[in-house]
Order: C-alpha cells, then structure tokens, then sequence
C-alpha cells in the first residue's frame, strides 16, 4: 500500500457524526450490545404500544379461570385474581420503561448537576456539599424510601423521585471524579483564559468530556431501578396495585404461589431478567465503545487492522 | 380487647368456622376419635409465630402482645379444656379454634381461682386455689401463691399508666375497689355501668404476678425476670429467632379427662416457640417435620390436604378481617345516604368472590360478627334474615345503578380508600374495583404502611373510605362496632335505633341469654342500614402431624389465652422417630 | 497513647489564621495566631489539654479548606487519616440530626401505635397522654436529641421503646450475624466473580466471553427474594429438606452454623458478584493493554505467569475498591435474605423497629451503620493509596 493510497482512503472516510459512529461501532463490534439495544428497543414499543398490544385490561378480573396455566386463550396464563397474566405483563412493560426512564433521567441530572459543579468548582463549596452527600450515603437506603414514601404515600410518581434522589446522589460521586480527572487539562485554563464564563466552561467544554461515563451511568441506572422497584415492592413500598409492576407480581403473588401456580413467578421473572440483562449489556457495549483508554490506538488490536485497507 | 392484624399480616387472615360435619377434604379428616393411648412424657414441641413478643409484663404492654407470658404466667380464670374436644373425650360444646375473643362465663372453668361467685351487678368473690406454686426462681423460690399476689396484680392494672385496664377504661378502674379479706379470697367491688368492662377483664385477661418480684425488678417486662405460676419457665429468648421454654416441675394441674386423667401437667419437656415471619418458610419446615402445628389460609392448605398422614381442622377467624367503611357523617359526602351504600353493596358480587377468591367454601356474613359455635345465640344464618338484607348479599348491578340514580349521582362518583398494604387486603379491593367499575364508581386504593395505617384506623381519620378492622366477638354485648365514638365504629354510625339496643344488651349483661336474644333481633336493621360493607372470608385450616397427641386443633381455649393447650399434648416420640427419622 | 512528634509551624502569610496544634497528649499547646495587622489585639492563645479541646479544633480544621491551617505532624499520611478521622463527626452529627428528626415525623408515630391496642376505649387522648410520657416523648424534640446524644456518649445506646431491651445487648448479639453473613457472602462472591472476570478479559469477544459476562449479568439481574424463596421452598419438596430453624450460634456448633449460613451467603455473593465480575474483567483489559504486559509477552512468559505475576496485581486495584464499596451493603442491604431465612441480623432489627417505629433503636443502628461507612470509605480510600504507589494524599 503506497502512501498516497493511504491518505486518499483517509480522506475519502467521511466523518461521521458522534451518534451515527456509536451506532455503527456498537452493531460491528459488539455483538452482545447490540442485542441489549434490540432488548431495549423492543421494550421500548411495547411499553409505549401497551393498550394497543394488550388483549385485556390490567385489571380486568375473572376474565379467565384462577391461576389457569398457559393456554391459547391465555398465553401466559391467569393470575390470582383470573387476570390475562399477559396483558399484565404488557402493561407491566409500560410501566418499566416509565420508572426506569425517569429513574435513570432523574438520577443523571442530579448526579451531573451536583458532580460537575462541585467537581470543577472545588474548594469549600466542593467540601461542605460532599459532607451532605456523605451524609445522604450514610443515611441506610431502606430507611429513606420508607421515610419518604411513609409521608407522601405510596404511589408512581413518590417511587420514581425517592429512587431518583437516592442513586442521583450516591452517582454524584462517580461525576465529581470524572470532572476532576480533566479538570487540570490546558484546554480548560486555554478557555478561561479568553474570557469565558464559568457556566460556559461548564456547557462547552466540561460536560462533553464526562459525557461517557454519563451515558454509561444512565443504562446502569435504568436496569438498578427495575430492579430497585422490585425490592422494594417486595417491602410493600412499591407501586399500588393494581398497577402492574413486574417487580410487584414478582415478590407478591409469585412467591406465594411458587408451588401452586410457578408461572406467575416465571413470566415477570424472566422478562425482568432479559429486560435488566440488555440493558446492561448496552451499557456495556457503551462503556467500552466510549472509553477513552480503551479507544482508537489502545482498542482492539485486530478490528484496527481490519479498518485498514489491505 | 381485640388484637391488630399487623402481626398477622404476613401470615394472612386466618378464619374460624363452625364445627360443620362432615366437612372432609380429600384423604385427611377432621379430628372426631377419641384418643384410646395412654400419655407418655417427654419430647420438644415446636410451635411457630410471625412475630416477636413485643413485652413480657401486660402491665407495661397489652396482654395479647406477650406471647411467652402465655405459656408462663396465669389468670384467674380460664376456658374450660373439657368443654371443648379434649382429645376426644370433651363435650365438644365449644372449639377453642380461635386466637381469641371467645369469652362466656358459662365455658370458663378455674385456673388460679378454684371457685368464683357473682354477687349483684358489683361483686365479684374468687377463691384462690390451695398449692400453686411460682416457679422456682428467685426471688421466688417456689413460694406458694396467695390472696396478696393476686391484688396486687389486679391493682397495678388499675394504677400503671401503661396497664390496659387504666388505658382503655379509665373511669372504670378508678373506681373499682379489690382487697383479700383473706389469704385465700379475693374481692372485686366496681360500679355497676361498669360490670361488663370489669367481667371481662379481671377474670380471664389480666395476668397473676409474684409480688416480691415486681417489687424488686420494678416491672417484669424484661425477659429474664420472667417468673409465673404456668406450666413452662422462659429459659431462653433471642428476638427475631425464639424462645425456648422448659417444663415446670411443680405445676398444679392434673389431666382432667382421657386415658391420662389424673397425670400432672405438662407432658412435653421443652417447648420451641420459633419466630418465622415468612410464611413459605413456615410451610417449608412443616413440611420437612422440623414445626409440629401449622396454621394457613385455605390455598396454602391444599397442599397439606392431599397429605393423608395429616391432621387438620379448618375454622372461620375474626382476627384481621377487614370491612369497607364509609364516612357517613359527613353531609357532602354520598355515604350518608342510605341508598347509595345499598347500591355499593348490591354492586359486589359476593358469591363470585367466594367462589373465585375463597375456593367456594366461606362465609358471607362477616359483620359484625361471624358464625362461632360458643356464641350460637347470638348469630342469624342468611336464610333467616329477611329478604331485603340477602338481596344485599346477592349481585344487583342493575338495582344499583338505579339507585344511585335515584340518589343523585347516575354517573357515579370517584372513591377513595385507605388499606394496609398486604395482599391479603388488597386483592379483594381490586375485585370490588372492578366490580364498582360497572357502575360507574371509580375506586382509587390507597396502601399504607402498618404503623401509617394503624394510627389512621385509630383515630378514624380518614376523609372517604377506610379498609379497616372490627372488634371481635368478645365485646359483641358493648356494640363498640356500631355505636359510640371508639376507633371499632369506623363508619361514625349514630342512628338512635342502635344506640337504645345497646344501652339494652349492657343492661342486661351478664345474662347471656337475653343479651344474644336482644342482638339477633337488631341484626335485620342493623345490616339493611348497610352502614359497613363486608366481603366474605374464606377458611383457614390449621395442621399439624399425628405425632402430636391430645390436640384437636384449640389455639386459645378461653380469651387471648394462646397457646394454653400446649399443656394438655404429649409428643409420642416413637412415631415422630419413624416417619421423620429425628 | 503513642506520642506523636511534635508539629512544625507552617505559616501560610495569605492565611488570616493559622492554627498550630501538637497532638501529642503530653506536650499539648493549641494557639491561634494571626498576621500583623490591626487585628491583632483580638488574637488570643488558647490552651487546651483535653480530647474535646483538641476535637473541637480539629473540627474547625475539618471545616476550613486546606490553605488556611497547617496542622499535625509532618507524616501527610498520618495526618490524611486523622483529618478523615475526625471529619467523622461532624458528618455523623448531621446524619443522626437527620435521621433522629425525619422518623419522629413519619406518619403513624409509636404513641399512636401503642395506644391502638387500647381499641375499645372511648377517648384515646388520655390513652395517649400517658403513653406520651411513659415514654419520654412529651419533651421538645431537641431535648430528646441531645438527651440520646449524652447517653451515647456515655455508651448507652438506649433502651427499646416497646420492650424495654437495651439496645446495645441486643446489637451485640446481631451485629456478629450480620457480620458473618457478609463476610461469608463476600468471600463466595469474591471466589465466583475474579476467575469469571479474568477467564472474560483473557478471552475477550469469545464464546467464553460472553457466557461469562451472561452469568454475570444473570446474577444482578435476578431478584434475591424470589432466588431466596426458590431456595427454600423446592428443597423442601423434593427432598424434605430446609435450612435450620432458630439461630446455631457459631460456638456451639460451628458446622452447624456454617451451613445454617451458607445458603444464603451464596445467594448474596451470587447478587454482590455480579458488579465484581464486571469491575474485575474491565481492569484486566486496560492492564492488558499496557507497555509493561507487551514486554513480559515479548519476554516469552507463559499466559499464567503474565497473568499471575504481571497483570493481576495491577488490575485488582479498583476491584478492592469496589468490594470496599460493597461492605456497606452488609450491614444494610441484607434484611430480604435474613427474612426469609430466618436469620436475626441487623437488617431485620432495624426494619422492624422502622415499621413499629421504635426510635431509639432506629437512631442507634443509624448511627452503627454509619459510622461503619464511613470507616469503611476510609479503609478503601487507604487501600487504595497502599496498593497503587501513585496515589498521594496531601
């Protein structure tokens, strides 16, 4: 390969913006990620399709014989209460995609907000905020759920901001150390320099360079907090019936009826399960495709080459 | 006196039922023979509960809640064993299957008073029994129980802050007087409006302690000072694991019926009592033979009914179960008319729910009290009640919505209602949302914590709905449940009719004859006037495997006296060795 | 008490304040000096001998940022850990503070709940009253607060509201169960997640990569309670057989207690192995990456000594951060798995004195738990300054 040849391919190579060559590089690389990203999408349509998919009502009870197994007018089988365990899940789906979304939404701008901040800005606002987060840490996460959700009561909307500020918080940590592994770089004191006002910094020249583990953070996220949910409704804390929740007919109706009726357990279950586990592997596709360490000279020794033309 | 279902509330509502013949599963029968082996002594018995004692003196902490002080400490008087199945040789006049509540003074018998005269609507005279010892334990030292110890229990309810007795009925244990006029004799003296208050407490509620021993420990709410005439000494207690009792060597009961009459109590050496909040758990070591008795709702049962080897009973129990109150006081709210709660009733498929949710097998008539064989007297069947009340518990959904209509809202109203956040309360309020659905009532179910919702229920500070509990059979001659302004009148019922049937049955308490009389008659009215709405309750059951001898399924034989039939069983240890190989 | 070398002065000009303290207990001078300028005549010399003199100083050295004072011996190490140390107690005061007064405000407070027992009665309020007092809430809050202050101070943590047990008892018997429990789970989790980390990173974008990565995710992504109850309830049927009733206490019966444990340590090391696992194979990749591994490749080692020798010690850095971070987990994230199997740790104990709302044992297991993090974000950070020779504390 001559020189001109390789710098006419290099120059032929049209740059491509930063989502569309995470996109392509996710569907080429990683192959594990990608079907995480099929798992998320998928969840996505059927949570937001759920009264179009579902046959039945969440709660429209009786509409089959009590705890029927599968059949073929029911799927998925009956619950307690001779509700299509289907169309629960369906909507269960729904109401995933709600509480993770804006679990994870939630989480990320406080954990941002809070981490870029003190991270950049340093010095005493930077000591005494970190003090409250430690405290917030140290304060057990189970006695803050109930705490909140004893006084506003239970319901979506309490569940989606109690868990928003509890990993909102505790992920600040994570941001604040990111925003102070590039804080001491030229560019920075380059921009300051010229005049630029803190919040600009902060805008332009800051927050792109964390973004990674934000995007990382923000996957995780959405996979705890399914996950937290169930827990917690576990606990009774969790959404009111008769809401479906996958963690809620998990920890309810699916371990008292383990023995007489092991569908009921095995439906949520298994799509918490796949749902949490592309979710992860989407993160983790991200976070390899995002890290800088992990980039370009020092990715991939063999899909380097095969980038190259022979 | 009537326990809150919170302690319960992982193990659901376990329900009493009559004593109904021939009300086999498949493979195990109910316990009808009589046991033909004589008694042997010896073994551990190992019995479970969802919670933990939360104290050890009912001075300090109401009396329900101190579990061990059941098996250590004793009351005046107690349910009479002999008048329940005993083992088969009882005359099975009453079931005993109940946790508590069942308190007529015609199936008490004697436990720390041999004998006990009524004199009057004011006097009570107990003669204390010769030869009970405490146990032997300082500062006690199995000295012998006298007139002394028995007063000065009785008083420090009377006097402690903390006890129930002064909590709960203030004016009435001002006033009541007790002395021993002499080593062998007790005196209660109270104001007559009172009587009913003092009956039910002083003779088979309040625990007998050693008085040296309060004196020197200050109170005995600490497990270690634990001292009592019972048949078991706490040997050992760790919070949220057990409590391990042993055999009190020196207790003053003998057998009184069966091949063992005669032998003295207890037969078992030791008792476990675990600590097992979950119930799979509790199911996993019943089992397994690693827990004796097992007490379950009817789906759990299912399992163990296929168990030929097996014993059971199943019952209706009052303990927990949960009606639909209303503010009915309040002028705006729709509640306050008569027509509109008959039409939320008749909208409930009460038959479909039982058959659905209960299995087809319960009862329909839950409020205000349920079927109990020791309280026959004062129970009308749905058959007898008029046509109008069984409509109620028929499904109307036409009639309703035509009475709504007629009261004002034909599209219906939004609703709001406050329930304890477990399943076994929530479920059926999912069905009934559905149902009210039909006709046009939208139900928004609130859950609450147990702590959140029991200070709710207890001040009935709730603005539209309220899933909440009931008093139990035991006060049924106090009407608490629908007269009076107690946390029991969830529904802020004031309608004169009642009030007067009231004042009627107090009057004429003790005489329980006139008083069941009084309450069948208001029963008609009372439930047509739909004040409280009630969902059926299904049974429970209650196993245990036949290792375990001279148990017909009692769980408190008198009132909230758990676990006292633990001191008629004897373990036959053979058996156990050769089906379980322990 | 070891004597601690005698401070240096360090005099920051720019500084208005300079506070020079000796923390040695028989040479102890605490003065606070200040730059000449007018507002000299204000600056006093303050002694102190005592560890609450001492306390208070470092409290407000705590509080400072770190050019305005110059403080302890020359050792930055020795002083990073005091100044930790005693950043303690402020943070534990502000968490107490929190707590203490959040639970009192909580919906369904204990008087309440302990007058519902007195259904029948026809006026609660007296009921109330006398609860009230009995009970020692009838004082202002701040009363209270500083009341369970100077008892823990003195080392009592309090007596149980509804039983009157001492609490200290009782977390004394609890908290070594806990105890065990997690260091049993984070052994199992440790043996699970480090060889599937390194077999994932070794292998990567293999079969064996993935199945290991799979496994991982499996294990975070399915609930501890239903695995749980999985776990006991289908032994029992199949072979009739359950985990132990009732606690075996390690010295009795220490077979006996291990496998009454076991179960349910697996099941947590299954859950806590899951982020391990992962932490462990991304290091391994970036150490992999590195010029050091090339070398010892280029050197003609076999895989397991690069592995082993080079790559491992390296790599293994964060993941005992990240265990450190999940040592909180112990104390306060275990009370799903102690429910169900029976176990009377620390979780359940405050969980059910949340739901009674039993404060004094509420704000004692706070405070244990907490300063328990703390401790345990101190020893990490230390850690982590002991094992990576690039990490300097000032």
């Amino acid at each position: 390969m001559t020189e001109s040849q390789a710098v006419t391919t290099l120059e032929e190579a049209r740059p491509r913006s930063f989502w569309a060559d995470l996109l392509v590089r996710l569907i080429k690389e990683k192959p594990l990620g990608t079907v995480g990203g099929v798992i998320v999408l998928v969840l996505l349509l059927v949570g937001i399709l759920a009264h179009v998919l579902a046959p039945y009502g969440y709660n429209d009870t009786y509409v089959g014989p009590r705890l029927a197994p599968p059949s073929s007018a029911h799927p998925l089988g009956c619950d307690q209460l001779g509700r299509d365990l289907l169309s629960r899940i369906i909507y269960g789906a729904r109401i995933s995609v709600i509480v993770g979304l804006s679990v994870a939404g939630i989480s990320v701008v406080l954990s941002t907000l809070i981490g870029v901040v003190c991270g950049y800005i340093g010095g005493k606002l930077d000591l005494i905020v970190q003090r409250f987060v430690d405290a917030w840490l140290c304060i057990p996460a189970l006695f803050l759920i109930l705490t909140l959700i004893a006084v506003t009561g239970p319901g979506m909307l309490q569940v989606i901001i109690v868990l928003g500020l509890l990993f909102g918080i505790g992920q600040s940590r994570i941001v604040r150390g990111a925003t102070m592994a590039i804080k001491a770089n030229t560019y920075l004191e380059a921009a300051k320099a010229i005049g630029c006002s803190t919040g600009r910094v902060l805008w332009k020249h800051v927050l792109p360079n964390v973004t990674a583990p934000i995007i990382v953070l923000f996957t995780i996220t959405m996979g705890a907090a399914i996950l937290a949910e169930a827990t917690i409704s576990f606990l009774g804390f969790g959404i009111p019936p008769p809401t479906p929740s996958w963690g809620g007919m998990l920890s309810e109706a699916g371990r008292r009826y383990m023995l007489m009726a092991p569908h009921l357990a095995l439906w949520p279950g298994l799509f918490l399960a796949i749902v949490v586990y592309g979710i992860n592997m989407l993160g983790d596709a991200f976070r390899d495709l995002l890290d800088p360490r992990l980039r370009g000279g020092l990715g991939r020794y063999d899909i380097a080459i095969r980038r190259l033309p022979k | 006196m009537i326990k809150k279902a919170a302690f319960t509330g992982l193990l659901t509502i376990v329900l009493i039922t009559s004593l109904a013949a021939g009300s086999c599963a498949r493979g195990v029968k109910e316990v009808t023979t009589a046991e033909k082996e004589k008694p042997v002594y010896g073994g551990t018995l190992v019995i479970a509960s969802g919670v933990d004692p939360t104290g050890f003196d009912d001075a300090i902490q109401p009396h329900y809640v101190c579990y061990t002080t059941k098996f250590t400490n004793e009351e005046l008087l107690t349910g009479d064993w002999t008048k329940g199945r005993a083992g088969g040789y009882g005359t099975g006049e009453c079931d005993w299957f109940v946790g508590g509540g069942l308190n007529r003074l015609e199936h008490k018998a004697g436990a720390l008073a041999e004998r006990w005269e009524i004199q009057g609507k004011d006097t009570i005279i107990f003669h204390i029994r010769k030869g009970v010892h405490w146990h032997n334990k300082p500062p006690t030292n199995g000295r012998e129980l006298t007139a002394d110890d028995v007063v000065f229990s009785l008083k420090r309810q009377c006097t402690l802050p903390t006890a129930y007795f002064k909590r709960t009925y203030p004016k009435a244990a001002e006033t009541t007087e007790i002395y021993a006029p002499d080593a062998y004799t007790v005196v209660v003296k109270c104001k007559p409006e009172y009587f009913g208050d003092v009956i039910t407490l002083v003779t088979d509620y309040m625990c007998i302690y050693p008085k040296d021993a309060v004196e020197q420990f200050g109170d005995l709410n600490d497990w270690k000072n634990s001292i009592g005439t019972g048949p078991f000494i706490l040997k050992e207690y760790v919070k949220g694991s057990h409590a391990y009792f042993e055999r009190n060597p020196n207790y003053w009961e003998k057998n009184p019926l069966g091949p063992g009459k005669g032998d003295q109590l207890p037969y078992v050496d030791a008792i476990k009592w675990m600590v097992i909040p979950d119930e799979s758990t509790a199911d996993a070591a019943f089992r397994a033979g690693e827990l004796d008795i097992l007490t379950c709702d009817w789906e759990r049962a299912q399992e163990f009914l296929r168990n030929p080897q097996l014993k059971h009973v199943r019952y209706w129990d009052d303990y927990g179960q949960a009606h639909i109150y209303m503010r009915t006081d309040k002028k705006d709210k729709p509640y306050a008319d008569k027509r509109v709660r008959q039409a939320l009733w008749l909208a409930i498929d009460n038959k479909k729910i039982l058959d659905e949710y209960y299995g087809g097998e319960g009862t329909l008539l839950k409020w205000p009290i349920m079927y109990f064989k020791e309280y026959a007297g004062a129970f009308v069947p749905l058959e007898q009640l008029p046509r109008q009340v069984q409509e109620l518990y028929e499904y109307h959904p036409d009639k309703a919505k035509q009475l709504l209509a007629e009261a004002g809202y034909p599209n219906g109203f939004k609703a709001k209602i406050i329930a304890y956040n477990q399943r076994a309360y929530l479920d059926p309020l999912q069905m009934v949302k559905d149902m009210w659905a039909k006709i046009g009532v939208e139900l928004e179910i609130e859950p609450k914590d147990y702590a959140t919702y029991t200070s709710i229920v207890i001040r009935r500070a709730y603005d539209d709905m309220l899933f909440g509990w009931y008093s139990g059979i035991g006060t049924y001659f106090k009407a608490i449940n629908y007269t009076g302004t107690g946390m029991y009148n969830g529904s802020y019922i004031d309608d004169p009719v009642l009030n007067k049937a009231r004042d009627d049955m107090l009057a004429a308490y003790p005489d329980e004859a006139k008083v069941d009389k009084i309450h069948r008659e208001l029963l008609p009215y009372l439930l047509e006037q739909a004040y409280v709405i009630s969902l059926p309750a299904g049974y429970a059951y209650r196993f245990w495997w036949p290792w375990v001898k001279n148990y017909s399924g009692e769980a408190s034989v008198g009132y909230y006296n758990l676990y006292n039939y633990t001191k008629y069983i004897w373990i036959d240890q053979q058996l156990k060795k050769s089906m379980t190989g322990k | 008490m070891p004597i601690i070398r005698p401070a240096c002065l360090r005099v920051n000009r720019l500084a208005p304040i300079v506070i020079v303290s000796d923390l040695s207990l028989q040479n102890t001078r605490a003065t606070i000096l200040g730059p000449r300028i007018k507002a000299r005549k204000f600056i006093r010399a303050l002694h102190t001998r005592t560890l609450t003199g001492h306390a208070f100083f470092a409290t407000i050295c705590a509080l400072l940022p770190q050019q305005y004072y110059s403080y302890g011996s020359g050792k930055s190490m020795r002083t990073y850990i005091i100044r930790r140390l005693l950043l303690l107690i402020p943070t534990l005061l502000i968490v107490t503070l929190i707590v203490f007064c959040a639970v009192r405000f909580i919906p369904g407070n204990v008087i309440e709940l302990m007058a519902a027992q007195s259904g029948e009665a026809e006026d609660i309020e007296e009921a109330i009253q006398a609860i009230k007092h009995h009970l020692g809430l009838d004082v202002p809050i701040y009363i209270q607060y500083f009341r369970w202050l100077g008892g823990v101070l003195r080392g009592d943590l309090g007596k149980s509201l509804w039983t009157e047990q001492k609490i200290s008892e009782e977390l004394a018997r609890r908290l070594p169960i806990s105890i065990e429990l997690g260091i049993l789970a984070i052994l199992t989790g440790l043996l699970i997640a480090i060889p599937i980390g390194i077999f994932s990173a070794i292998r990567q974008d293999t079969i064996g990569d993935y199945v290991g990565r799979s496994i991982a995710i499996f294990c975070i992504s399915v609930p501890a309670f239903w695995l749980g109850t999985l776990v006991i309830v289908y032994p029992s049927v199949w072979f009739g057989w359950t985990p132990p009733l009732g606690i075996i206490p390690f010295f009795k019966d220490p077979l006996g207690n291990l496998r009454q444990f076991i179960v349910p340590a697996i099941l947590m090391g299954m859950v806590m192995s899951g982020t391990t696992m992962r932490m462990t194979r991304t290091m391994m990749l970036e150490v992999l990456r590195q010029d050091y591994i090339r070398t010892a490749w280029a050197k003609g080692l076999r895989e397991g000594a690069v592995i082993s020798r080079h790559a491992l010690k390296n790599a293994l850095i964060p993941v005992v951060t990240i265990v450190g971070l999940q040592l909180p987990i112990l104390v306060g994230g275990t009370v799903i798995i102690e429910t169900i199997f029976g176990l009377p740790g620390i979780g359940r104990y405050f969980v059910d004195a949340l739901f009674q709302r039993d404060y004094p044992i509420i704000s004692a297991v706070n405070l244990v738990v907490a300063t328990f993090v703390m401790l345990c974000n101190l020893a990490v950070d230390l850690a982590y300054a002991y094992l990576d020779p690039r990490v300097q504390y000032t």
